[in-house]
């Protein structure tokens, strides 16, 4: 048996994707984060959801607010629990509904792609983020503030943002008890 | 309030910590009164179980009353008693929609951290490795119960808590085992592992039809408890070859099927630490890896291999030819505990099945790091140690 692996189909396949075709053009290689997940949730609910950049501080904690400046740009505020803080503008620079959301700031450029998961079974989120642009100074940035990789943030926030989807909260552990406390005291044996 | 605090290796302490509030809509609040030590939570005493935190709660039996809940909860009320779910789950993700609880996508909230293992992350656990998602444990006073509405069984009144704690975990671990088993009328069974689980697996396949129970360890008083239940006991110990001997009791032809109750815990944060620990586990923990071997080594054509026991990284010397050459059905992971707890307990109401018989030692919290030590050192005796919590 031989096997045989045709790259050349593949790329014909891709190129009469339109999909593929689009990213190809774009030089996807520039981008340097890339991440998805599916969620039960359809995309008609993602994408308003998400369109409301003001329902980002809903699943991402660190960014304290978003507030509207025009239609399409906003400012975003950002808080680390170590006080630093930072700010910053983002234009929404392609907007299709339920499909597609760009956007750009200063150092970096990203986007949000929805396509109905396969069967109908929600919506698959896909998210690329380049931030290249500014030559690393979004990934300094992004660690001064989230204190990790771009490449971690995006992939976390977005299990953060399909949590928020599809429960209505962020699980979290933050607040609970433990023995690490200051204020904690060994019992005795009785 | 007291919890019982992982500090390292055998070092449990009882610390007074401060109790847990609602950090999340869909949270309840449990004044705990029956908390239990699984044979799991030993692998965390033995060290083996990496990113555990010194301070961290332990505990993934719980049941308690409810004093608090959170602005979402929807059929929970306070002044219930419930018993809790290892595993926690949303409630609303695609898997926890198909009843695939344990395999919960949202409630890790390190979920990053396991997908660079196993590519992608289940629900979170109690008291069970920051790995696991971080969570406080329940053998405390108090418990922060997460999605309480998916993930906890509203206990009828007058019954005594020790029939129903076992529903929080190892009944419907057992039960799944056993259901993963497909046991048919006439069926014989064979459980490796005579511990709490075990035993929950045997009263489960008697429950679901198998005509006979072969029961396999080494401890005496964990064989006779296994009889009492109406297994075969079977001390590999005591016989010149396990596999020989459990293909003379049945026949020639081999169990139906086999469940291997006892696991293997070796895991690591990252693929290097992954490789370091099993290949330590694979010299410190032989017996274990034997479990699951004869298990697939002993099972029939055609039989279902079904695995309660948990694993964590790569294993050696797994006889994949033989579980190949017999077209053996291999069947595992954590349990969906949300699914069996309900059924199960109408089967405790009804009378079918009292899985308190396997409890041996009652305690109360302050005596907890003692328990630990016990289950850890006398498994003979000690079967299922149950802490009391005293308000």
């Amino acid at each position: 048996m031989q096997l045989v692996i045709n790259n050349d189909t593949n790329e014909l396949k891709r190129s009469m994707d339109p999909y593929f075709a689009e990213r190809k053009n774009r030089e996807i290689k520039l981008h340097k984060v890339h991440a998805a997940l599916t969620t039960v949730v359809k995309p008609a609910k993602v994408y308003e959801f998400l369109r409301n950049f003001q329902n980002v501080p809903l699943f991402i904690k660190e960014v304290k607010s978003v507030d509207p400046i025009r239609a399409t740009q906003t400012r975003w505020k950002t808080l680390q629990e170590s006080g630093v803080s930072a700010e910053w503008d983002v234009e929404v620079v392609r907007d299709v509904p339920e499909k597609m959301i760009v956007w750009a700031s200063e150092q970096a450029r990203g986007e949000v792609r929805l396509m109905p998961a396969a069967g109908n079974r929600g919506t698959v989120i896909e998210i690329l983020l380049d931030y290249e642009l500014a030559g690393g100074a979004f990934a300094e940035l992004a660690n001064k503030i989230f204190g990790e990789s771009p490449h971690d943030i995006v992939r976390k926030n977005l299990h953060k943002l399909k949590a928020y989807l599809e429960t209505g909260e962020v699980p979290t552990t933050e607040g609970q008890p433990s023995g690490r406390e200051k204020t904690s005291t060994l019992v005795l044996p009785n | 309030m007291k919890a019982l605090c992982w500090e390292g290796k055998y070092d449990i302490s009882v610390k007074n910590v401060s109790e847990p509030k609602i950090l999340n809509p869909h949270d309840a609040i449990i004044k705990v009164t029956s908390a239990a030590i699984c044979g799991s939570d030993l692998h965390l005493y033995d060290g083996y179980i990496p990113t555990m935190q010194a301070g961290d709660i332990m505990g993934h039996e719980t049941m308690g009353l409810v004093v608090e809940i959170g602005p979402s909860v929807r059929h929970v009320k306070v002044g219930q008693k419930i018993v809790v779910a290892f595993d926690i789950a949303c409630g609303s993700c695609g898997y926890c929609q198909v009843e695939e609880y344990s395999a919960c996508d949202n409630t890790n909230p390190n979920a990053p951290m396991v997908e660079a293992l196993y590519g992608y992350a289940g629900a979170g656990l109690y008291g069970y490795s920051h790995l696991y998602g971080g969570y406080a444990g329940g053998q405390a006073e108090y418990l922060r119960v997460p999605f309480v509405d998916t993930n906890s069984l509203v206990v009828p009144e007058g019954i005594d808590d020790d029939k129903v704690l076992f529903l929080s975990d190892i009944f419907p671990t057992g039960y799944m085992a056993a259901e993963n088993c497909n046991i048919q009328r006439g069926d014989t069974v064979a459980i490796w592992g005579a511990g709490p689980v075990g035993q929950m697996a045997i009263k489960s396949a008697f429950l679901l039809g198998a005509e006979r129970v072969i029961a396999i360890d080494h401890y005496p008083g964990r064989l006779a408890m296994a009889k009492q239940n109406g297994a075969m006991p079977v001390n590999y110990e005591d016989s010149e070859g396990i596999l020989d001997e459990i293909k003379y009791l049945t026949g020639g032809k081999g169990p139906d099927s086999c469940i291997d109750a006892v696991g293997l815990e070796a895991h690591g944060t990252t693929p290097i630490a992954i490789l370091d620990r099993v290949k330590a586990a694979t010299f410190l923990a032989t017996d274990r890896i034997d479990a699951l071997r004869q298990a697939i080594q002993s099972c029939k054509k055609g039989g279902t291999v079904s695995i309660p026991g948990v694993y964590g990284g790569l294993l050696d010397n797994v006889p994949f030819g033989a579980a190949f050459g017999k077209g053996l059905t291999l069947k595992m992971g954590q349990t969906h505990t949300q699914k069996y707890m309900q059924p199960l307990l109408k089967k405790i109401v009804a009378g079918e099945v009292d899985p308190s018989t396997v409890i041996t030692h009652r305690v109360q919290i302050e005596q907890g790091p003692t328990a630990y030590k016990t289950f850890s050192d006398q498994k003979n005796e000690c079967i299922k140690v149950v802490i009391k919590m005293v308000h």
